[in-house]
């Protein structure tokens, strides 16, 4: 019975670590890569389509707008979404930064655009892919719902709050759009930091709108991932150690568009096994504790790996 | 069992060992690198500006191997920006310098993306024939980027024959690869004429030539192109070519224009009508070509303009 059990121990952590060296060996593949892509003329890729892609945003401040419109990119726009009742001064604010008028609207009926008041565009020529929206707020996936009605490209990147584009992401995007032309893949996704996907607009309307299972609905083989981080989701401490720690923490939550809720659950859980692992190793013996906390300290250097490629 | 245990700590403390030392090692070649590479920047550009004042044995100085290949990437860097004129400097530099071989040299070390990544500083940099000869078999490489900079070589050296180059590859060319290609052709790197490229037997030169006259918006080879969305057999390029039809906003009226809309599944439809909105078509102007509910969605698009309410 020790024995079993210390063979199922041995496979566990067998399996951490692999899973933890394969993952700093892509990373580091595609950090190679982006390399490559940056002396590219990415901002030039132009095809049948022109890989237009719609940025749909919930709930953000002028800054963050300011950060998603600085992409050299020329077929993209970002489509706001504010609730004007319940933060008036931010509304406002954006609305006189950004020179909106209010325009006409009509969205297209293929999806739900509940709760829309009113459509601003910019009247300055330089925030001209800015589109606001006045919805009342319910929930963020509500909110991209309504901004895909009025999205003018046909590629959406829902970006939850809180989320800072890297530079260069838009144009890591459309080359990975560009890979994938005629090969069936259509979803793009970035799965190390934090998960964002790119879904062509056609999909998203056969699935009736965006949830928290969008992804998880596209087959396997549809999905195109991309192992380099396209946006930043700044931790309250932005240094290493703390970017690294919570990479460690969230490693399986980031890879799955959860509520909240879970993504605790699942964290908590995450630690839990952990400790059970130590302590299961403790009383099997000294060397298999030994080999448990090896596997951990890997695990955490491969985070701080990762961490590092991402603020290069 | 316990051995086991053992022997998989050793091995794991070995990784931990390599990966902290990949990411010392990183970060003080990071350093090194951004010291070095604002010393070889400053007198590269000297070198580059100087022109025929500059003599050969003035540009020859003792090198270690790194050096010469951070010289070597600044060189393209500076090169993608140069006007024809300082191109001959360009390659003047890479021979008196060898540093088509220092490329040449760091491609065949290196593998994936490294390799890729010297084999397009190698193709910016006017290379000589017999350093990109070597680089031959890097055309069947398993790594698509290495292909294709591989190409970009072949190119480089051989402008004359590009277009042969171009229209026997195996790959189709896919959004990236024209896009660099087409920015090349604008950067003087070899001629071409893009109107017997859209009539061309070869696929590729005909996604060329398309990409060609949506940049400059050529609109005088619009029957061309209307040609090639009613008939053409490749349905990619059909596709591309009514795209580049609404991109230079031309008339889409006509019974080839019809043929060409028949071909269209209800989503390619739809993903034109958008298309249509974006490049400002009018609802009049594309009565002919709409089907029952599909003028409804049409207008849908277009009646979101910018205008104040009273």
């Amino acid at each position: 019975m020790m024995n079993l059990i210390s063979v199922i121990v041995l496979l566990l952590l067998l399996v951490v670590s692999v899973a933890a060296v394969i993952r700093a060996g892509r990373v580091a593949y595609a950090e190679s890569k982006r390399r490559v892509l940056s002396h590219t003329y990415r901002t030039a890729i132009d095809s049948s389509d022109g890989y237009g892609i719609s940025l749909l945003c919930s709930g953000v401040s002028h800054c963050r707008l300011e950060n998603l419109l600085a992409v050299e990119y020329a077929d993209y726009e970002v489509v706001a979404t504010v609730d004007a009742n319940d933060d008036y001064a931010l509304f406002t604010h954006i609305v006189e930064h950004f020179g909106m008028v209010r325009v006409n609207r009509a969205a297209h009926a293929e999806l739900s655009a509940v709760g829309v008041r009113a459509l601003y565009r910019s009247s300055h020529r330089r925030f001209r892919r800015l589109i606001l929206i006045d919805k009342l707020h319910t929930t963020l996936y509500d909110d991209f719902n309504a901004a895909a009605c009025y999205a003018s490209y046909d590629h959406l990147l829902p970006l939850a709050d809180g989320c800072v584009l890297l530079p260069d992401a838009i144009e890591r995007v459309v080359v990975a759009m560009a890979e994938c032309e005629g090969g069936g893949r259509s979803v793009i996704c970035s799965r190390v930091g934090k998960t964002v996907s790119l879904f062509p607009r056609e999909m998203i309307v056969a699935m009736g709108g965006f949830d928290e299972r969008s992804l998880e609905r596209v087959p396997r083989r549809q999905r195109y991932y991309i192992d380099e981080p396209l946006v930043w989701s700044p931790y309250r401490d932005n240094t290493l150690p703390a970017l690294s720690l919570g990479l460690f923490r969230g490693g399986f939550a980031a890879s799955r568009h959860r509520r909240r809720v879970e993504v605790w659950l699942v964290r908590c859980v995450t630690w839990l096994a952990v400790g059970l692992l130590l302590i299961l190793s403790a009383w099997l013996g000294v060397p298999i504790l030994v080999a448990a906390v090896v596997t951990i300290v890997l695990a955490g250097s491969v985070a701080y790996y990762v961490a590092s490629l991402m603020l290069r | 069992m316990k051995t086991l245990f053992v022997l998989y700590s050793l091995v794991a403390a070995l990784c931990i060992v390599v990966l902290w030392g990949v990411v010392v090692a990183g970060h003080l070649g990071m350093k090194w690198r951004r010291r070095r590479l604002v010393a070889l920047r400053e007198r590269t550009l000297r070198l580059l500006l100087g022109g025929s004042e500059v003599a050969d044995e003035q540009m020859l100085v003792p090198m270690f191997r790194r050096n010469r290949a951070l010289t070597a990437e600044i060189v393209a860097e500076l090169a993608v920006v140069t006007d024809l004129a300082s191109r001959a400097g360009v390659a003047r530099m890479t021979r008196v310098l060898r540093l088509d071989e220092a490329l040449v040299g760091v491609a065949r070390r290196t593998y994936g993306y490294r390799r890729a990544l010297a084999l397009q500083q190698l193709s910016r940099i006017e290379p000589r024939r017999e350093a990109v000869e070597s680089v031959s078999k890097m055309l069947y490489s398993r790594n698509r980027y290495v292909r294709f900079y591989a190409l970009m070589c072949h190119i480089a050296a051989q402008p004359t024959r590009s277009l042969h180059i171009v229209a026997t590859l195996p790959d189709r060319l896919n959004g990236f690869e024209v896009a660099e290609l087409t920015s090349l052709i604008f950067r003087g790197g070899f001629p071409v004429a893009y109107a017997p490229m859209l009539v061309s037997p070869y696929v590729n030169l005909r996604l060329l030539g398309l990409a060609i006259v949506r940049r400059i918006g050529a609109d005088e080879v619009a029957r061309q192109l209307i040609g090639m969305a009613s008939s053409d057999p490749d349905r990619l390029v059909a596709s591309q070519a009514l795209q580049t039809i609404v991109a230079l906003r031309l008339p889409l009226a006509g019974s080839d224009m019809a043929r060409a809309l028949s071909r269209l599944t209800t989503s390619e439809r739809k993903l034109l009508y958008r298309r249509l909105a974006r490049e400002g078509y009018s609802v009049r102007a594309l009565t002919s070509i709409f089907h029952m509910q599909e003028r409804q969605y049409f207008e849908s698009l277009v009646c979101s303009y910018k205008s104040r309410l009273s």
